[in-house]
């Protein structure tokens, strides 16, 4: 199903664009009132504070005094809930280290100090960190005994480290850690081979002393690229930032991104997603990779595939029974269901369990 | 007199008004702006609470001892929050 995106997720497209080449268009007078409040929860949503504070003060977004000041405040709010994380991530790092798990850090953290002008630019309101199938549930343990309870049901410990995407476990104190095997759900997710994320070069950073380390910049971009077009049907636009900002930059990086995403099964993500980027943010992308995206005609499997993540298909069912496809062999297609079936059994049985439970046992809200 | 530095492990982002700052072990960050980022930017592994005062005196226009009490209180509030630490001459 397509999405109207309404006037002030429009604007703020062209907020996003600041400081991309050919992006960036600023309204030219300041928002009326009513303009501002419906633009500021779309900033807010779309985790973009940083950039429209920065806009305002570098005098390239017209704002009276008030909203300036609200936008400075959005911003600070945004940074304290960030450096909370980026607090958790320092914590995390060497007790990952300790227990022998080989993780990345993806996302947010990692474009803010990697590719961003300055890591106030980037917001981010959770982490999310890449490990192999085999240290799910190592890494879920680790998390458990800092109180930490997986959000959704766990299929089984064979899916998780074969087949699934990964896991959330939000902590005590709000901090919510998304694990990832592998870059997407459904039939993207499992066309690659996740090994290949965690072989690939890294770049590092410092949190509060303690060295973090992402993937080198041709996996950030086609991690942003998965993420902005196959992870909801309206690309969040601070997504689609991060693919701009990690495009590559010269032609060489953009053979290896080439190559990696054919490797990956995923060169119609990212032509979709590069597209998307520029007509979104009004982004003006160079060199051969952006004339290849701009001519690249899916093959029949793309479309279909990409019709299980977007558009009027688009469902969580499809992209389940699709994934088999991207399954090297018969015995893989049939672990695959049987793990997916015994999700759901697992799934039936838990909501039956809780429908038994006579009302005057549930527990009263408190 | 004791040097006072940059407590080691402290998180922080700059604002467009100023900056936000983490400590190790607090849960609360704290934001500062004005002379408070001056103070926060001079202090250094080479600077003890006399010679931040003087500094900030020079900087600022006003009343020296109305600065000399503003910089004790922003250090003590520096200190509480554990941004700041002792460090051996």
């Amino acid at each position: 199903m397509t999405h109207p995106v309404s006037e002030a997720h429009s604007l703020a497209g062209r907020l996003v664009g600041f400081d991309l080449p050919g992006g960036f268009d600023p309204p030219s007078v300041p928002l009326s009132d009513p303009e501002w409040a419906g633009f500021e929860a779309v900033v807010r949503a779309q985790r973009v504070q940083g950039v429209l504070a920065h806009a305002i003060e570098q005098g390239r977004w017209p704002s009276t005094a008030r909203p300036a000041g609200r936008a400075a405040t959005a911003h600070r709010e945004a940074m304290a809930s960030v450096l909370v994380l980026d607090q958790r991530l320092r914590a995390l790092g060497p007790a990952l280290d300790s227990a022998g798990i080989r993780w990345r850090v993806l996302k947010g953290p990692a474009i803010a100090h990697l590719d961003e002008p300055d890591p106030s630019w980037r917001v981010y309101g959770d982490l999310d960190l890449l490990v192999s199938g085999d240290d799910i549930a190592p890494t879920l343990d680790l998390l458990a005994g800092l109180g930490g309870e997986r959000r959704y049901s766990r299929p089984s410990a064979s899916f998780d480290r074969r087949f699934g995407k990964g896991a959330s476990v939000p902590l005590p104190d709000g901090v919510e850690i998304d694990l990832h095997r592998t870059l997407a759900l459904g039939p993207y997710g499992l066309a690659l081979d996740p090994r290949v994320l965690l072989d690939l070069p890294t770049e590092s950073f410092e949190v509060g002393g303690v060295r973090i380390e992402a993937m080198s910049r041709a996996g950030r971009f086609l991690h942003a690229c998965y993420h902005a077009i196959l992870g909801q049907e309206l690309p969040r636009l601070s997504a689609l930032r991060d693919l701009a900002l990690t495009y590559p930059s010269d032609e060489d990086a953009a053979r290896e991104v080439h190559h990696l995403a054919r490797t990956f099964g995923g060169e119609a993500v990212m032509a979709c997603a590069i597209s998307t980027a520029a007509s979104t943010l009004g982004w003006i992308p160079q060199g051969a990779l952006a004339r290849w995206a701009q001519h690249l005609e899916p093959h029949e499997r793309d479309t279909r595939w990409l019709g299980a993540y977007r558009g009027p298909e688009a469902s969580s069912r499809r992209r389940t029974l699709l994934a088999a496809e991207a399954l090297p062999d018969v015995p893989s297609r049939i672990a695959y269901f049987g793990a997916v079936l015994v999700g759901l059994a697992s799934d039936r049985a838990r909501t039956a369990a809780a429908n038994s439970i006579p009302t005057s046992m549930t527990p009263s809200a408190s | 007199m004791a040097r006072l530095a940059h407590a080691s492990g402290i998180l922080q982002r700059r604002l467009t008004d100023g900056i936000i700052l983490l400590g190790p072990g607090s849960t609360e960050p704290i934001s500062l702006s004005g002379s408070a980022v001056v103070l926060w930017d001079t202090l250094d592994a080479s600077s003890d609470e006399a010679q931040l005062i003087s500094a900030m005196q020079q900087r600022f226009r006003g009343d020296p001892d109305r600065i000399a009490s503003d910089v004790t209180w922003t250090l003590e509030t520096f200190r509480r929050s554990g941004l700041i630490e002792v460090v051996d001459p």
